[in-house]
């Protein structure tokens, strides 16, 4: 009887001393962990499926300067990006987020590429109210519902290709455009903006298509295109597989409107398309400087092995990731409430801009027009400097 | 009646290059009674090579499918060698299934180490010849060189097929194996050499696609299926079928897609549908 006393009161200490222990190191955490899915295969393996090294690099070079300091600890604290293949899939991404939305360790979530991936994730983040920045979205779909538990990077779709407008009508030379449009969320929300931007700032939209991903024979399109004989064609697409397969399909057909205008121009349309990519206009996530996000995005790339122009969408990673740091170092805490109320009210610099969250959910980042020359982007912003850069593609 | 002209001549030159990718697809499975769900990767692989030796030294892509026929060849005759060949001696349904599994396994793995190798982004080569033109329609001399090679290449296999003694061995394999074997035609051999001729062909198709369009290492299956649905067409084993099945596809999809791009590529697939219906065995099919 006493013996059992005894081994009892052994086994109730040791237990004690085990939840004692896992409390006291659950109360600090070692590192910040961030949890993303990322498309590292499928249909969208070819604009993102490097931004696993892109993450390693970022999170390499934070930790390379101590961490993201953490109020409520005193000190500094390593972050790690843990990173899910959600293979360009919705289901796999919301699987995957259910999955990280189970560990208790998740400070919080980065959203996948796409707009119509994260309308998956977002919904997890919502249900287990952990703090989402989204990244490459930028749908309306994602923002008409309200959803507190997630913020975006960039601005609506709808704004994405207005830039433009105002250089445009600087420039002068061009009334009529068309427009072809891969159909998929994100696509069709920039074109229908700029559309309707168009035809409110005194131009005018004589053709207007939209195509399926998987189209390879442009032929039809284009001779209706050349027929409505726009000023000005623009092609927005995620896949670049859909502009190369055009664009090189309107040299085959002899079609040379005054100025070409490539939503999502890369280094490998440039590279597919040769001379002929010359002075193509592009809308990028980036534009020169030399503010140190500047040079830390470009150190960045450099360590993952790619240039800007070869991924363009790695500058909206780069706003995210930043957003990220700046939250948890506001927060002072990796409570994920605060964490949210953060995102929501904090207004920071980056690369010289502001990003904030405006009431609906979206984000500050928008694009800056570029264009091709000699094989390479050359930012054309501001105006008065576009405007002496500048060239049309067929005069 | 322009535009009625122009997307007949873009559909029946699309078609063309559909039915260039067909052939080889064809030819294996009239012979080999497989179905190589990895042609499209070979494909890939033809266009992948085009544009790294593009890439590199600037040479013309056509002459590099010219260098790279002996490889292909090499590589189709050693996928049928190693991959196959185990499964020939199996019964016909199990056979069948195997096949299908492995082929697809074999373009999983395929896909997966080039994206791997290369990167998984699009990969485009920057050649073009100019495009005739007679008033407001064109005709892409491109193109007309694919129609051209499918021409000349339905000829040149019909020539082989019936003349030499590995075409008459083919024929014979393909009509009945054990009747084949039994008048001393190695059937293992001339299997092979029927994938190392289909991968061939494929490759020659990928140079065209990376000079038109562009490729990527996960187009392979995609591509595979288009082709399935053109050899059905066509009737299985028929290479006039291809050729046939591959235009009739691209002129649907072209005068469809005019009116509604959405519904180009499924017309096309109603089409396949409408065709089999009516003649089960496809248009050139026995």
């Amino acid at each position: 009887m006493k013996k059992k006393g005894i081994l009892l009161c052994v086994g109730l200490l040791i237990a004690f001393t085990m939840v004692a222990s896992d409390l006291a190191l659950a109360a600090e955490p070692k590192e910040i962990l961030i949890g993303s899915t990322l498309a590292l295969s499928g249909r969208f393996k070819g604009i993102v499926g490097e931004f696993d090294k892109l993450a390693k690099a970022w999170t390499d070079l934070v930790n390379e300067r101590g961490g993201i300091y953490v109020k409520e600890y005193g000190k500094k604290l390593p972050i790690r990006i843990q990173i899910y293949d959600d293979a360009s899939k919705q289901e796999n991404a919301r699987k995957f987020y259910e999955k990280m939305a189970a560990d208790p360790n998740i400070a919080f979530f980065l959203g996948p590429f796409s707009s119509f991936i994260s309308n998956a994730a977002i919904t997890v983040a919502g249900k287990h109210k952990i703090p989402m920045q989204m990244v490459c979205a930028n749908d309306s779909v994602l923002f008409d519902k309200y959803n507190y538990w997630r913020v975006g990077t960039l601005k609506p779709a709808e704004d994405e290709w207005r830039c433009l407008i105002p250089f445009y009508k600087a420039k002068g030379g061009l009334k009529t455009f068309a427009t072809i449009t891969m159909d998929t969320l994100h696509n069709k929300g920039a074109t229908r903006g700029f559309e309707e931007s168009l035809e409110k700032n005194g131009f005018k939209v004589v053709y207007s298509e939209i195509a399926p991903p998987p189209t390879k024979n442009f032929a039809p399109i284009i001779t209706k295109m050349k027929k409505a004989n726009p000023d000005a064609v623009c092609i927005e697409a995620l896949s670049m597989g859909f502009s190369i397969g055009f664009l090189k399909q309107m040299r085959e057909a002899g079609f040379k409107p005054k100025e070409v205008i490539l939503g999502h121009v890369t280094k490998h349309v440039i590279d597919a398309l040769g001379p002929d990519a010359e002075n193509i206009t592009g809308l990028a996530y980036f534009f020169d400087g030399t503010t140190q996000d500047h040079k830390d995005y470009t150190e960045i790339c450099r360590r993952s092995g790619f240039t800007w122009g070869e991924f363009m969408e790695s500058s909206i990673r780069y706003w995210a990731y930043t957003r990220v740091k700046a939250a948890i170092e506001k927060a002072g805490t990796l409570d994920r409430k605060k964490i949210m109320d953060t995102l929501w009210d904090m207004k920071i610099k980056i690369m010289g801009f502001d990003s904030y969250v405006v009431p609906t959910g979206y984000g500050t980042l928008g694009t800056w027009p570029c264009q091709v020359k000699g094989g390479e982007f050359v930012s054309i912003y501001p105006v008065e400097k576009g405007l002496k850069l500048h060239k049309f593609k067929n005069p | 009646m322009e535009i009625a002209i122009q997307l007949v001549i873009a559909g029946i030159l699309q078609g063309g290059v559909y039915a260039l990718a067909a052939f080889g697809l064809s030819l294996i499975f009239g012979v080999s009674d497989v179905l190589n769900l990895a042609h499209g990767e070979f494909l890939m692989l033809g266009g992948l090579v085009t544009f790294l030796v593009f890439e590199a030294t600037g040479l013309n892509p056509f002459l590099t499918g010219l260098f790279m026929l002996p490889m292909t060849f090499f590589l189709g005759y050693m996928f049928d060698r190693l991959l196959m060949r185990p499964l020939a001696t199996k019964k016909e349904h199990v056979r069948i299934m195997s096949s299908v599994l492995v082929t697809l396994g074999a373009a999983i793995t395929i896909e997966d180490g080039i994206s791997f190798l290369f990167g998984a982004e699009e990969k485009g080569v920057d050649y073009s010849l100019p495009s005739f033109f007679w008033g407001d329609i064109y005709i892409s001399y491109l193109r007309l060189l694919a129609m051209v090679m499918i021409a000349a290449l339905t000829v040149g296999i019909h020539y082989y097929l019936k003349k030499t003694f590995t075409g008459r061995a083919l024929r014979a394999t393909a009509q009945n194996l054990r009747g084949a074997m039994l008048v001393g035609v190695d059937t293992r051999v001339i299997r092979s050499v029927t994938f190392g001729i289909g991968s061939l062909l494929a490759s020659i198709a990928g140079v065209f696609y990376v000079v038109l369009l562009s490729i990527a290492p996960d187009m392979g299956l995609s591509v595979t299926i288009k082709y399935l649905c053109i050899i059905v067409l066509g009737g299985l084993g028929s290479l006039i079928g291809s050729l046939v099945g591959g235009v009739l596809l691209g002129l649907t999809e072209s005068v469809v897609s005019y009116y509604t791009p959405h519904w180009g590529q499924t017309a096309a697939f109603l089409m396949l549908v409408g065709i089999l219906l009516i003649r089960p065995k496809g248009l050139f099919g026995k």
